[in-house]
């Protein structure tokens, strides 16, 4: 026992993998040799090993033969989930696919993948065929329940349950099943399946800024600052909660609203339309009286309604030479040219 | 450039059309005797004798007309582009070519109704496309049908490099420009030399002191005072702008005349300027007297004449090289303040236009090629200057 001890306290001061087998060897340690002379003894039994002197050579398990590799003897029908089970390093004996990787030297090819270090080192996903995966389904269809009958459509899906939530889960084939990225939590929701109306509508939009897409009027909003994916999931509600209730009450700073913060061109009590109809009343012949009862008729009339639109689409929409075409086409008949 | 905005298609169409022209080698020989006699007809038909605008009509579409030497000085002593006045020199004539937008606001021009309040008229369109040429081609019009013509011709030119600014005397938080003042009383009185006399003054206008202009002098004493006194020069053109205004709504028969106000480069009214105070802050377009009484030209409170202008992106400040529609360069403000006008487009040369032009350079024997007749060089042309007019 001592000796076994001393030998381990030997091996851990510093001494290489040597795997010491054999009862021999505490009994050449505890015996003090020194070597007096050099001794090239060329014929000693263990070539490539180095000369031991007396002691004797190193007597090791004898190495067993390797078998033929695992993928000499697969059939083709096999079950490649009892190859691979779980996530496992690449075993080049295992898979049966001459697979290469790795920089070829110059007029040389990608090295095979026997011994293939690149190939162990990168991630792989043996473990996780479309059979592996149908397998883990049917086994976990026991925990889950059926899909409602009645949600067979996305309209009806959407109607009953609005409120959409992503999550994703990260599958790595590592030491560590946790991935930061995971936390994330992404709802969408439609703005018009909120109870909003207009005034709260454009409030809310103005405080969504970029979270809300005009073309398919949907609010995204992603949290990602809480470290836990249910803490993000709650601090999302909360948000949609608050931006619902805010955006319905009216603070007093909102009636300083200028032009330049509205949404959408109004044509009334612009300066295009004020200008129009001093244009028109001055083309009036004097006579005419002065009023509200005047204003409305000009109004009223189709050239000025017609002049409207074209100013309204032009304001909206940009400009464009089809736009600026029908401005032009509007207030020729304005000014009866 | 405006490469991003050619259509393409119709360019090779183009050049499939002109190649077809070739020598023999080609095989479409029906093709190209029926293109042969056409462009035979076309070839003597690029200049017409019709020198008048008012007798000109969508038949000389594509035409040259001679501008007549003695109109040349007086109309546009300042008014044409810098190119088109070398090209005056080298030619020894001048020679404008009859498009469709000048004809169009030609057209619009003789069916208002001048006791209506002013149209104002926008011209638009790319960078060489034209614009400052239809413009010079309505203002001759104007000439020859005896209004009077109000030319600016280019309004960036008062909101940059402006090197003696001077405190206004009338009102204290404007400034006055007496250079380009100055210089331009002095073109506006070669232009209008028969009206100076003509036109009496409503008002007494007290410079100093000592100077003032009495009521019922004529204009054009009010416009010699402002050539040599120029430190009053920007007062004395808000005063002939304001009494040329209340005059032009008068009829005809009570010496009435017709006012055409013509303005190239408009958006540079309502813009920024690179002139700075003594204190390094920009002054504001609306600070300079002359941009001030300009903008009271374009409102449309006053009747018997018309605004013609037009957009230009050269030369104007702090506006992107690919705008050119009336809203993006114009802004708010100036649109607010010319609407409703008519946007007139122009657009670059047609393939008849370029053929026209081409045969005029050829006439005048500006381009010199031994294989001039053929059509490979046409080609080339084509290609690159993109019919625009610019570099024809």
């Amino acid at each position: 026992m001592a000796a076994h001890t001393l030998n381990i306290y030997m091996l851990s001061l510093g001494r290489m993998h040597c795997h010491i087998y054999g009862r021999n060897v505490h009994k050449a340690l505890n015996r003090a040799t020194y070597a007096t002379a050099l001794s090239t003894n060329n014929s000693s039994p263990n070539k490539g090993f180095p000369d031991r002197g007396s002691r004797g050579p190193i007597i090791r398990r004898p190495r067993r033969e390797e078998g033929e590799p695992r993928k000499d003897r697969m059939p083709v029908d096999q079950d490649w989930t009892a190859v691979y089970p779980t996530a496992a390093p690449f075993r080049p004996g295992s898979v049966p696919l001459p697979v290469r990787m790795g920089f070829p030297v110059k007029r040389g090819v990608p090295p095979e993948k026997k011994g293939n270090l690149e190939l162990i080192k990168i991630p792989n996903f043996l473990h996780l065929t479309p059979t592996a995966i149908k397998k883990h389904c049917e086994a976990m269809k026991l925990f889950c329940t059926e899909w409602p009958s009645a949600l067979d459509t996305n309209v009806k899906c959407d109607e009953h349950f609005p409120i959409k939530i992503e999550c994703k889960d990260y599958v790595s084939a590592g030491t560590s099943i946790r991935n930061p990225s995971a936390r994330i939590v992404n709802l969408r929701v439609k703005l018009s399946s909120l109870n909003l109306d207009d005034h709260a509508g454009k409030k809310m939009v103005k405080l969504l800024g970029e979270r809300y897409c005009k073309e398919t009027d949907i609010i995204t909003i992603i949290t990602d600052s809480c470290p836990v994916r249910q803490q993000n999931y709650d601090y999302a509600m909360y948000l949609l909660t608050v931006l619902y209730h805010e955006s319905w009450k009216t603070e007093a700073w909102e009636s300083e609203k200028t032009v330049a913060d509205m949404e959408e061109y109004s044509w009334e009590d612009s300066p295009s339309q004020k200008n129009a109809l001093s244009t028109l009343v001055r083309m009036q012949i004097a006579g005419e009286v002065e009023g509200d009862a005047v204003r409305d008729k000009l109004l009223g009339r189709p050239e000025v309604q017609e002049y409207r639109e074209s100013v309204i689409r032009l304001m909206n929409e940009g400009e464009s030479e089809s736009s600026i075409l029908q401005y032009r086409e509007a207030v020729k008949k304005l000014l009866k040219l | 450039m405006t490469l991003h905005r050619l259509f393409p298609l119709r360019l090779r169409q183009t050049i499939a059309q002109v190649r077809l022209l070739h020598g023999s080698g080609c095989g479409h020989q029906l093709e190209e005797v029926a293109m042969e006699p056409e462009l035979r007809k076309e070839t003597s038909v690029f200049r017409t004798q019709v020198n008048d605008p008012a007798c000109q009509s969508e038949r000389h579409l594509g035409q040259y007309y001679t501008l007549p030497t003695s109109h040349l000085h007086t109309i546009f002593p300042h008014g044409l582009p810098a190119r088109y006045q070398q090209q005056v020199k080298t030619f020894n004539e001048g020679c404008v070519m009859v498009r469709q937008p000048a004809l169009e606001l030609i057209s619009y021009l003789k069916a208002a109704d001048y006791s209506k309040p002013a149209v104002r008229y926008l011209l638009y369109g790319l960078k060489g496309s034209g614009k400052t040429m239809s413009l010079c081609h309505t203002i001759h019009y104007c000439s020859t049908q005896g209004w009077l013509v109000l030319h600016i011709p280019d309004a960036h030119l008062w909101v940059k490099n402006c090197k003696e600014l001077l405190p206004s005397s009338y009102h204290t938080s404007r400034f006055d420009q007496p250079i380009e003042a100055s210089n331009w009383l002095r073109n506006f009185r070669t232009t209008n030399e028969r009206f100076l006399s003509k036109i009496k003054l409503r008002q007494r206008y007290t410079w100093t002191k000592r100077e003032s202009t009495e009521k019922g002098s004529p204009l054009g004493e009010l416009v010699d005072m402002g050539v040599s006194r120029v430190k009053s020069s920007s007062d004395v053109v808000g005063a002939v702008l304001k009494e040329l205004r209340l005059q032009a709504a008068e009829t005809e028969e009570s010496e009435g005349f017709r006012l055409a106000v013509a303005i190239d480069g408009v958006n540079s009214l309502w813009g920024r300027t690179t002139i700075k105070k003594e204190d390094k802050s920009p002054v504001a377009p609306e600070e300079l007297t002359l941009i001030h009484n300009l903008r009271k030209m374009i409102d449309n409170n006053w009747c018997g004449g018309a605004v013609i202008a037009t957009l230009s992106q050269t030369g104007s400040l702090y506006s992107p090289s690919s705008a050119y529609l009336p809203k993006e360069l114009l802004g708010e403000e100036g649109f607010d303040s010319m609407d409703p006008f008519i946007p007139v487009p122009v657009s670059n040369y047609s393939e008849k236009e370029f053929e026209s032009c081409y045969l005029y350079y050829l006439d005048r024997h500006w381009l010199q090629h031994p294989h001039s007749e053929s059509h490979s060089p046409q080609t080339c042309i084509l290609v690159w200057s993109f019919l625009i007019p610019y570099f024809n």
